[in-house]
Order: structure tokens, then C-alpha cells, then sequence
């Protein structure tokens, strides 16, 4: 009994994180029929990109990207990026709850405000996944979609998805918790957005960028969002490739958790 | 009672009296949206910088691709410059001018759409008299400045004539008017369906990307789409090509016009057939 008592403590800890993950699923359920529309523009955007790649490239290919594994490339990540860049909404909710005031009643929860948005905002995004992403690639298999021959390539692949599922989460509740000193979001999640687009390697891969600039992008969070998943998923790369997103995810946690301790402190609740 | 003749001089002044009475109508409302918007000069002026940024990044997507791999279907820089230019700086005025469309959908679910209706005016010059979104001036310093340079660069090469840029004015003007009628006809579809956030997503954002590039590097189906059912190819691809010496006669500077005034009709129709559908969500 002594010795199961920490587990079942674990268990109803985590039991709410998966209670509020759920939730974040559920509550996008409802929309599920216009999401799929959403679906339809997305998968145009890819064709945009596909054709784009198709026009450019010389008959050689580019380094390890022929046409095909371009194809490839532009499938898997107009797929992926509804799990780890597309429908992000927590800088949002924290701005607002920040204007409104109601931002003192979600910090006086007896759980962590960082972890509570986090498991809310990773079940929004395992439906962004289900209901808008592989809608997008079933679309996109009809011009190519890559399907790995190695078993553990799917694990690996899974595995930095979800840890740049989560950098992207951590990304923009950075963003939100700006909110406390500035009110306003807006710079800080347009800059965010940009280098997420631009250095995680959605619409080209980063080998594309001048070299300083790749040099740049290969180590920053940014390229555990698309890029580095993309190259597993294509068996380009191996499992390293899951070491630099397991260091940001550390780094970017630590940096959260102090964020919200001094947001904490700095709290000034708007309204009456 | 009298009655008045069609096309008599009374009716013909009485129209034209009307035109003046809803253009005065038209600025003294969207300058009151202005004076509102300059309450907040540095939120207009730090918004602004940011979407230049913000859409500088499309570009420079476009200038790092063509940086690698030197040109797009036999386009080099400067000539995707200008097409991307004409697109931006259509897209930009009607986004200024037309930005109730874009959020047409809210009047539509919370009943607004009942106040415009009250209005003795009609109700789409009504509903685009409500606001002018002075941020989006950004898509236009952004286009102009990017399709300027590449214009210039391409005058100085001879491959473009100072007289052409006017025609690039034009379809610019050409392109805004052509985003102003699809927007218009998706608008529309919110008498039947009420929610259209999603389809505005596929009949404006995803062809407004799509016509920064030429568009003979697409399938046909989608070409062919851009050009005749959401036809923002006719504004800026079509003249463009004719300028640039890509193909086409005289004739594809004459198609942005005629494009403009059958894509308005048809919008205007689709608005009307939606309209006589309206019913309210009020209580």
C-alpha cells in the first residue's frame, strides 16, 4: 500500500492533464465540418508549393532532394504543420485573459498555469492533427505522399513530432506571457511566426537558405517544427535528429516556468 | 404624383445627384473611420511595420528560391517582382476598401447585418462604407516598393517600357477591383450557409498566394480555375505576361477591364439573390 501510494499520486497529477487534454480535443470537435473546408485551401497550398518546387528545380534535384522527395517533403509538412505550427491559440487566450482581468482566477488554480495550458493546447492540436492534417496529406497522397520502409523511422518520426508539437506550444505561450508586461502581443507573435515559418523549414527545406542563415536555422527550436521531422520521416536523417528538440524542450520549459514566476509577480489585473 | 420618365434629363439628374449625395455620404463616413483609426496613431503606425515585415517574408521566400535556382518557368526576379507587386498592391486596396467583406461572417451570426439593412442606402455600399482599413496599406507599400524596384530594374534592361508602367497602375487597380468581386460572391454565401471563414480561405487566401507566381507553372485545373471561376488571373497574370513579352496581343490588356465589369455584375447579382434569403438571428 506504502508503496503504491506514490504511484496512484501520480497518477490522479497527470489524470487532470489529461482530463484538460481532452478537453482542448473535444472543444474543437464541434467545428469539425468547417475545419474540413479549411482543409480542402490547405491542401491547395501545398499544390501551390508542389508545382512551385516542380518549376525550379533543376533535373538534378538539390542536394538529397530529387522532385520526388520534394513532393514528399511538401506532403509531409503541410500535414504535420496542423500539429505543430497551424492553430496555436494560447498567446491568445492569455493576452485576452490578461485585458480582461480573468487572467488572476486562472493563475489562483491549484495546478501549474504553464502545464494547464500546455496539456489544454497539446489536445487542440492532436484534433488539428486528425481533423485538418491528415485530411491535407490524404489530399496530397494523390500527388505523392512518402511512406517509410523502416518500422522504428514511424517511432522516431512520432517522437519529434510531439516534442515539436510541444516547442511550438512553448513557442507561443512565451509569446503570451509577454502579454503581462505589454498588453499588446502582436510584434512578438509576428516575429515568432516568421522565423517559425521561415528557419523551421515548412515550405523548403533550410539547406535552401544562404549558409549563414542555415547555420542559423539548423540549431534553433525552429527547425524541430518541420524540418528535422520531415528529414526522419524521409529517412534523410536518423534518430539525432531528436537530440537538439529534446534540449530545446528542457531549455524552453525552464525558461517558461521562470517566464510565468516573474509574470506571476508582475501581475496587474485590468478591470473592476 | 409624378412620375418620372427613364432616361429623361430630371431622372438623369436625379441619378447623378444621387451619385454625388452617396459619394459624400461614402467620404464623410470613411472619414470618420480614419479620424477614429489616428486615435491610436502608434498602434496604426507599429501594426503597419509589422505587416510590411510580415509580408516581406513571402517575398523573400520568392528572391531566396530564385536566389538558389535562378527563375521560375523562364520568370527571373524582377519579372516575378512585378507580377508579385501588382498582385500585392491589388490585394492591398481592396483589402483598405473592402475589409467588411473579409468579416462578413460576424455580421452575419451576431444579426448585425440588420442595422445595415435599415440604412436607405444599399446595403453593400452601406456595409463597405463602414470601415477603411488603413493597416492594410502595408500590402501596398510592400507590393509597390517590391514591383517598383523590379520595374525599374526591368526598364533600365529595355525588357520594359516607361509607358508599360502605367498599364501595371492599371492592373494593380484591375487586380482590386477583381479581389473586391470574389470577395463580394464568398460574402454571399453567408445568406446561405452563415459560416464562411473556411471558404474565404479557399476562394481568396489560397488564389491570392497562387497568383504571386506565373501561372503556367500550375495544372491546368488550377490555372484554368484562376482564370475563370475565382478569376484573379485576368488582373495581374494576364497583362503582366503581355508586358513582359511572355505571349498574348494586345488583347490581354483589355481583358483586366472587361474581367472587372463581368466579375462586379455577377458579384452584385450573387449579393442581391443572397439578400432576398436573409434572415435575421435577432430576437
Amino acid at each position: 500500500m506504502l508503496l503504491t501510494a506514490p504511484l496512484t499520486n501520480l497518477s490522479l497529477k497527470t489524470r487532470k492533464y489529461w482530463v484538460l487534454m481532452s478537453r482542448g480535443f473535444l472543444q474543437n470537435l464541434q467545428y469539425s465540418a468547417s475545419h474540413l473546408i479549411n482543409a480542402v485551401a490547405s491542401a491547395v497550398f501545398g499544390i501551390i508549393y508542389i508545382y512551385l518546387w516542380k518549376s525550379v528545380m533543376p533535373p538534378t534535384g538539390f542536394g538529397d532532394y530529387s522532385y520526388p522527395t520534394m513532393v514528399y517533403y511538401v506532403s509531409f509538412n503541410e500535414t504535420t504543420m496542423w500539429f505543430t505550427q497551424f492553430g496555436i491559440r494560447c498567446h491568445v487566450r492569455i493576452r485576452d485573459a490578461v485585458r480582461s482581468g480573468n487572467i488572476a482566477q486562472e493563475l489562483v488554480r491549484p495546478m501549474s498555469f504553464f502545464l494547464y495550458t500546455v496539456a489544454y493546447e497539446y489536445g487542440s492540436m492532436i484534433y488539428g492533427l486528425i481533423f485538418r492534417g491528415i485530411p491535407v496529406g490524404l489530399m496530397l497522397s494523390t500527388i505523392g505522399f512518402y511512406l517509410p520502409k523502416n518500422p522504428a523511422t514511424w517511432f522516431w518520426t512520432l517522437l519529434a513530432l510531439l516534442l515539436g508539437c510541444y516547442i511550438g506550444i512553448v513557442d507561443l505561450y512565451l509569446v503570451g506571457i509577454t502579454a503581462f508586461w505589454t498588453t499588446e502581443i502582436r510584434t512578438v507573435y509576428w516575429t515568432v511566426a516568421m522565423l517559425s515559418l521561415g528557419l523551421g523549414g515548412a515550405s523548403m527545406p533550410i539547406e535552401v537558405l544562404p549558409a549563414p542563415v542555415y547555420g542559423l536555422a539548423r540549431w534553433s527550436p525552429f527547425a524541430c517544427l518541420s524540418f528535422n521531422p520531415a528529414r526522419i520521416y524521409l529517412e534523410l536523417s536518423g534518430a539525432e535528429l531528436i537530440w537538439p528538440a529534446v534540449v530545446w524542450s528542457v531549455v524552453l520549459t525552464l525558461f517558461a516556468h521562470r517566464a510565468t514566476e516573474l509574470a506571476r509577480r508582475k501581475l496587474e489585473v485590468q478591470g473592476g | 404624383m409624378t412620375r418620372q420618365r427613364p432616361f429623361s434629363g430630371e431622372a438623369a439628374h436625379g441619378s447623378s445627384s444621387r451619385f454625388l449625395a452617396a459619394g459624400r455620404l461614402y467620404w464623410l463616413l470613411l472619414s470618420a473611420g480614419v479620424r477614429a483609426k489616428m486615435q491610436y496613431k502608434f498602434n496604426f503606425i507599429s501594426s503597419t511595420l509589422i505587416q510590411v515585415a510580415g509580408g516581406l517574408y513571402d517575398f523573400s521566400l520568392i528572391a531566396v528560391l530564385l536566389w538558389r535556382f535562378k527563375s521560375i518557368h523562364g520568370w527571373n526576379i524582377y519579372e516575378v517582382g512585378v507580377l508579385y507587386g501588382v498582385s500585392r498592391v491589388g490585394y492591398g486596396l481592396y483589402r483598405i476598401f473592402g475589409n467588411e467583406l473579409e468579416r462578413f461572417e460576424s455580421y452575419i451570426v451576431r444579426g448585425d447585418f440588420d442595422s445595415v439593412l435599415v440604412r436607405p442606402w444599399p446595403s453593400l455600399f452601406m456595409l463597405l462604407s463602414r470601415n477603411v482599413e488603413l493597416s492594410q496599406i502595408s500590402l501596398v507599400i510592400e507590393g509597390a516598393g517590391v514591383g517598383g524596384v523590379s520595374a525599374m530594374s526591368l526598364v533600365r534592361t529595355g525588357a520594359l517600357r516607361w509607358t508599360d508602367v502605367g498599364w501595371l497602375l492599371y492592373a494593380s487597380l484591375a487586380s482590386a477591383c477583381l479581389y473586391t468581386a470574389v470577395a463580394i460572391a464568398t460574402a454571399s454565401a453567408a445568406f446561405h450557409i452563415v459560416r464562411i471563414e473556411e471558404l474565404q480561405v479557399f476562394t481568396q487566401n489560397a488564389p491570392s498566394t497562387a497568383g504571386l507566381y506565373p501561372l503556367d507553372i500550375y495544372p491546368a485545373w488550377l490555372k484554368y480555375t484562376l482564370l475563370t471561376v475565382i478569376p484573379l488571373g485576368l488582373g495581374n497574370y494576364i497583362p503582366v505576361k503581355f508586358l513582359l513579352g511572355k505571349g498574348g496581343t494586345w488583347f490581354n490588356l483589355a481583358v483586366p477591364a472587361l474581367a472587372c465589369v463581368l466579375s462586379l455584375r455577377v458579384a452584385n447579382r450573387l449579393w442581391h439573390l443572397g439578400e432576398s434569403r436573409y434572415h435575421s438571428t435577432g430576437s
